[in-house]
């Protein structure tokens, strides 16, 4: 009976870092925060973002100015950026010599 | 003079905005400047209780802002510091009443005559706080080492610099070393690491706190007080000073080991 007792106390001395109630903290927080930015994030920015990756893009490849797709999605704990551009045509240069 | 506009604010409700005014606003007087504080909290006001200052209220802020009085009738001397002045809130009018370009053109005003105009934010993100980051040229950020507290605080953060505040400093109070040293509570670095910004000042949790502001006196005055004492530090560090950030240590006297087993966690700390 009192082995038992004493056994159910806490072990704060034997707790490893990712146990620690500070750890879960942590942990919680920076999924809260992600997402909170993610809810929030603003449209500006992602027209913005299009524009640049359109004209990062079209240094390359001929493409016709507009996305078919661009999104930046959540799944799980992570966040992903997801662009889908229609090719014109593969400039000659793009090939391989 | 042109004196500089700051606003603390924090989101959460709480977490010690007001106690920080007050001590930001005793120690930048205390460092000899002239100093006003700025109750924005209309329809709850406490700053001036918090300073002890409630019974000589004639005027407010919405009175000076309506142009019931001149700016002059509405500041309220400290009780300790003669350089130091309260604007109290409104109590019987609501957030709504004033708007951010009117603060803006008191402040422009107080600019004339002080070196720091220090606004003390509602919690929330509404129209009061939008009033009062309104004027300010820089921002601090209040919070304490809790999940709510943090959360908000990155909302906060996120607004002000959409509001090109950029650069906003944190202060964390209410640390508990003893906390912290067993992982029970996020540290200065988890903190940091969250939110992306520089910190200002970590304020230790403090029976002096409390029992300065039951007095109506901020904690700064009593020499004793480890929380005083990092408010100082504060003060310092907004005033330009280098001042490294020190460490808060559980104490590790004998006494302290039996109190801190017993769970009284009288005298925490050492340092501020």
């Amino acid at each position: 009976m009192l082995s038992r007792l004493l056994r159910a106390r806490p072990q704060n001395d034997t707790r490893t870092d990712s146990d620690s109630t500070r750890s879960i903290a942590k942990n919680r927080l920076n999924a809260a925060l992600s997402r909170d930015r993610y809810d929030l994030l603003s449209p500006a920015i992602v027209d913005a973002l299009e524009r640049d990756v359109l004209s990062a893009i079209s240094r390359h490849l001929e493409v016709d100015g507009n996305f078919h797709e661009l999104e930046i999605r959540r799944r799980n704990e992570s966040f992903y950026l997801v662009a889908i551009v229609r090719i014109q045509a593969i400039p000659r240069w793009a090939a391989a010599s | 003079m042109t004196g500089k506009t700051i606003v603390v604010t924090s989101g959460k409700g709480g977490v010690g905005k007001t106690t920080t005014t007050a001590n930001i606003g005793a120690g930048l007087a205390l460092r000899g400047h002239r100093v006003v504080v700025m109750d924005t909290d209309i329809g709850l006001r406490n700053l001036d209780v918090v300073m002890g200052l409630e019974n000589r209220i004639v005027y407010d802020l919405v009175d000076a802002v309506e142009g019931r009085c001149k700016v002059t009738q509405a500041m309220i001397r400290d009780r300790h510091l003669t350089e130091l002045y309260l604007i109290p809130a409104a109590q019987t009018r609501d957030k709504n009443c004033i708007n951010p370009d009117q603060l803006t053109d008191l402040c422009h005003q107080l600019a004339d005559d002080f070196d720091y105009i220090i606004i003390d934010c509602p919690a929330g993100i509404e129209q009061g706080f939008r009033n009062a980051i309104g004027p300010a040229h820089e921002a601090i950020v209040v919070t304490t080492p809790e999940v709510s507290a943090i959360r908000d605080a990155d909302r906060v953060i996120g607004l002000l610099e959409a509001a090109e505040l950029h650069h906003p400093r944190l202060i964390i109070n209410r640390i508990r070393p003893g906390l912290v040293k067993r992982g029970d509570m996020l540290d200065k670095d988890d903190i940091v690491e969250l939110l992306a910004v520089d910190v200002l000042g970590l304020v230790p949790a403090d029976d002096r706190l409390i029992t300065a502001t039951n007095q109506g006196v901020p904690v700064i005055h009593d020499k004793k007080a480890p929380s005083g004492m990092a408010f100082s530090r504060i003060a310092a560090r907004i005033d330009g000073d280098d001042v490294p950030l020190m460490d808060l240590e559980p104490k590790s006297g004998l006494m302290d080991r039996v109190r801190y087993l017993m769970g009284i966690n009288r005298s925490e700390y050492t340092h501020a």
